[in-house]
């Protein structure tokens, strides 16, 4: 089953079962907080790394971080909080019946990025490196997260190739 | 010399000729580089894709840088201005991508 398509009217579709789609609401809402403020340490890293690594810079970087880091957790925050919006009139967690759910035009880069968000915080708990395929063994403590990970990346994977699609010819940036 | 801000110039009146000359001095004629780090959780495709849609490159050109990216653990993947090299890290900052900025030289 195809996650995205576009309908002939260029409307962004993405069709869930509607036990995912509660499950995507549930993921959005959840990751919300973390994503604005989350605990010093790797995924505070990962989610707002350094503009400048080298330290002779660090009163660039501290305006470069005044500048752009409270605007950047607002703007996850809405994306994450657009998704969960969404989705929820198809959520259902005791159905698997399939629903279709129309993106606006405007909210298509923020379910991209979010969807990576909600990858980057999930990925960095479990501590996944190149070597790791976040597949556990049932009796696993990550085996959920684990599945969880994997079926983001396949929603997000197929949501870009969508995307790909629409890009605009080469040399015009946006 | 300020001009850290992102696409902000602020202009100062110097106070002597000495600080006129320091300011003409400091005046750094040097390109920055902004470059992307591997990490494990990006995906393939979603990294062509940002770097198509921020820096309108072809598919070719970005599919390249992306695994440059992979293969090398890095790649310069735009150029300019403090400024303007502000600018492009803060935009990958939004996409999740790993981003960072450094003088050229």
């Amino acid at each position: 089953m195809r996650v995205w398509r576009r309908a002939k009217d260029g409307t962004l579709l993405l069709r869930l079962r509607a036990n995912e789609a509660f499950a995507l609401q549930r993921i959005a809402t959840d990751l919300a907080s973390i994503v604005a403020s989350p605990p010093d340490g790797d995924l505070a890293d990962r989610l707002y790394p350094r503009a400048y690594l080298d330290p002779t810079e660090d009163t660039a970087e501290l305006e470069f971080q005044s500048l752009v880091h409270e605007d950047l957790s607002s703007t996850r925050v809405e994306a994450l909080q657009r998704i969960a919006i969404g989705v929820h009139g198809a959520a259902d967690p005791d159905s698997d019946e399939p629903v279709d759910i129309a993106v606006a035009a405007e909210d298509e880069i923020g379910w991209v990025s979010a969807l990576n968000d909600a990858r980057l915080v999930i990925g960095t708990t479990l501590g996944v490196d190149e070597e790791s395929d976040t597949v556990y063994r049932p009796d696993d403590p990550r085996y959920e997260m684990g599945l969880l990970y994997q079926w983001l990346g396949w929603v997000q994977d197929e949501l870009v190739e969508v995307l790909m699609e629409n890009l605009p010819p080469e040399g015009s940036a946006s | 010399m300020s001009g850290t801000g992102i696409g902000t110039e602020e202009f100062v009146i110097p106070d002597t000729v000495e600080d006129l000359f320091r300011e003409v001095d400091e005046v750094p004629d040097v390109p920055w580089i902004v470059l992307v780090w591997n990490d494990p959780i990006n995906t393939f495709a979603y990294v062509t894709f940002v770097f198509q849609k921020l820096f309108g490159y072809s598919l070719e050109k970005a599919r390249t840088l992306m695994l440059q990216v992979h293969n090398e653990g890095k790649a310069v993947v735009a150029a300019g201005t403090r400024e303007k090299c502000e600018a492009d890290v803060a935009r990958l900052h939004a996409y999740g991508l790993w981003a960072t900025m450094q003088k050229d030289d």
